[in-house]
């Protein structure tokens, strides 16, 4: 059976959960790439190196732009004529746009969001978390051509093997875009939270501390700078509860939780955080969790692994400097 | 200009479910519109008080499923219509695209067909570009802002930047929180949602939901976590000192 994966490239990088899926992808058989943009060379050469034999390529430098009816064109015919059968998708916003045109234009079933995958029977089988993540579903597709959507870090990172070649094929550009992007503005550089290994996470607690005597902006604004200090120590992304990004302290793309993103972390520190549902399905599949919150009584104590009863502002300062020393910066 | 909003019902998060015979079982039957919708909602409404839109929410399912509709209804939306099918548990992303798509190819008076980012249920957030695709709409998703003069113009919101992003008229888009955080319904929407009378759809039997995935198995998925260990030290310093030698001794750094 074979498998091709989309290579969402996004400023010059090639996102993690593209390479990840090579793995998945690997018990179907022969997996081959599709890279569509100006430099698509250069990425290809990453995807040898990554274990794949097969890139195919597009370097038109309209795919300097994402565009998923372009890109869906292009791939569905390249599919069809070198005989594909499923393609991995990263489960990215963009790509799922990607992946929503493609079942149309190939009238594939999606199986998204794979936590795990395997063969049985020749025939596909994914599981897939449901509910927010309350259930899980196996599932199949009964249609000819199958996509295959993949979170970060789900699936094992392929070892690299520096040096290894492999095959370049070009494809057709096909399709248009009805729609124009006029202007781009860059809004972060930190770590992104989706694929971040370590995220500190902020919630109501930093609008307050008494001793401060500061408004809740000013508060918050002290909070946000401190945090930030220990995740540079931790390289860790920067987390917020839903109350945070509504009161305007973080963008919404910091969001943790029912409306924001669901990320599985190795380690999730939340600090001010009380714990509501919303917030839980978006973290409760990290695998250790630190909460740190003044009221004993908060619910999110019983989705973590260790508890600290302290004000955050108390014990941050201290946190990001024994962290350093731990981890010899 | 007219502006389709669509909205679906769904369990709310508070709830717990289990399986029974493979079939899920909800502790609280009674379900509310999805909240990525009440965006989606919030998005056509900010555009009936900027640009006079008359708002329509759509939905489709049984003819109890009204739940998000009367939402809808209560927020501002003008008018409700609901797609009926007979069985709720097969409709797929793809057949629900196609129902809505046959509904927009019978009714093309729509400028916006609007959708939010994704379901709170199977949350593959596919439905929005599937619609576009199979409607032949321009598609503008990731909406945080919407303007419309000649073309409609968007803020387009990822994770590290923001594209401005225009297109033609009629657009389908999809819509994420920075457009605002949803109004409450007033006590006269409420109201007047209670008793609207919601026009049926019927759609012909051709577009009867046909899902191509299938479900083989569902299983409780909440693991649960040993109990929390509590960090007991006098002072935040020592506090902080022994929480960081057990998250070290965790190896994960």
């Amino acid at each position: 059976m074979n498998a091709w994966i989309f290579f969402q490239i996004d400023e010059d990088k090639i996102h993690p959960a593209s390479l990840e899926a090579i793995t998945p992808a690997k018990q179907l058989g022969q997996v081959s790439a599709v890279i569509l943009h100006p430099q698509a060379r250069k990425y290809a050469n990453t995807a040898f190196e990554y274990g794949i034999d097969q890139v195919f390529i597009n370097e038109d430098t309209e795919f300097s732009q994402f565009t998923p009816e372009v890109f869906s064109s292009t791939i569905a015919a390249a599919v069809l004529k070198h005989q594909a059968v499923v393609i991995f998708l990263p489960s990215t916003f963009q790509s799922r746009e990607l992946a929503g045109m493609l079942s149309v234009d190939l009238n594939a079933g999606v199986l998204n969001d794979a936590l795990s995958l395997k063969l049985t029977d020749n025939q596909v089988q994914v599981t897939r978390p449901i509910f927010e993540g309350k259930l899980n579903e196996e599932i199949h597709a009964t249609s000819v051509f199958k996509l295959v959507t993949v979170r970060s870090r789900m699936f094992a990172m392929p070892a690299k093997q520096p040096g290894k070649t492999g095959q370049l094929i070009e494809i057709e550009k096909l399709g248009l875009s009805e729609t124009k992007i006029m202007e781009s503005t860059r809004t972060s550089s930190g770590v992104n939270l989706a694929n971040a290994s370590v995220v500190v996470s902020l919630g109501r607690g930093i609008t307050n501390h008494p001793a401060f005597g500061l408004s809740e902006d000013e508060t918050s604004k002290k909070g946000i700078e401190m945090s930030s200090s220990l995740a540079n120590i931790l390289n860790a992304a920067i987390g917020a509860s839903r109350a945070v990004v509504d009161a305007g302290y973080l963008p919404y793309d910091h969001q943790v939780g029912q409306t924001g993103k669901i990320i599985s972390p190795d380690l999730y520190i939340c600090m001010g955080i009380s714990g509501s549902i919303q917030h839980l399905v978006g973290m409760r599949s990290s695998k250790i969790v630190v909460a740190i919150n003044k009221d004993p009584e908060a619910p999110i104590f019983q989705s973590a692994d260790y508890g600290m009863i302290a004000d955050l502002f108390d014990v941050l300062p201290h946190l990001t400097e024994f962290f350093k020393e731990a981890l010899n910066h | 200009m007219k502006v389709l909003v669509c909205v679906k019902p769904v369990f709310n998060s508070e709830v717990e479910l289990s399986i029974s015979e493979n079939k899920i079982v909800s502790s609280d039957p009674d379900r509310v519109i999805n909240p990525f919708d009440e965006y989606a909602v919030e998005a056509a409404i900010q555009l009936k008080e900027n640009y006079n839109a008359q708002i329509t929410a759509l939905t489709v399912g049984t003819l109890e499923d009204d739940q998000a509709l009367r939402h809808a209804l209560a927020m501002g939306a003008d008018e409700a219509v609901l797609i009926e099918i007979q069985d709720r548990l097969r409709l797929d992303s793809k057949s629900t695209a196609r129902l809505i798509a046959a509904f927009f190819e019978q009714n093309p008076e729509f400028d916006l067909i609007i959708f939010g980012r994704q379901t709170i249920e199977v949350g593959s957030g596919l439905l929005p570009a599937q619609f576009a695709r199979m409607a032949g709409l321009p598609f503008l998703g990731l909406a945080g802002k919407i303007e419309i003069g000649s073309e409609v113009e968007i803020n387009r919101i990822l994770d590290d930047r923001i594209l401005r992003v225009s297109s033609r008229l009629p657009a389908a888009l999809s819509v994420v929180q920075s457009i605002g955080e949803p109004r409450y319904p007033s006590f006269m929407g409420l109201r007047k949602a209670k008793k609207a009378e919601i026009p049926v759809w019927k759609p012909g039997d051709d577009l009867l939901p046909t899902p191509d995935v299938q479900s083989l198995n569902i299983q409780s998925a909440v693991k649960e976590r040993a109990d929390c260990v509590f960090i007991k030290a006098d002072n935040p310093r020592a506090l902080s000192q022994e929480l960081v030698l057990r998250v070290m001794g965790e190896k994960i750094l």
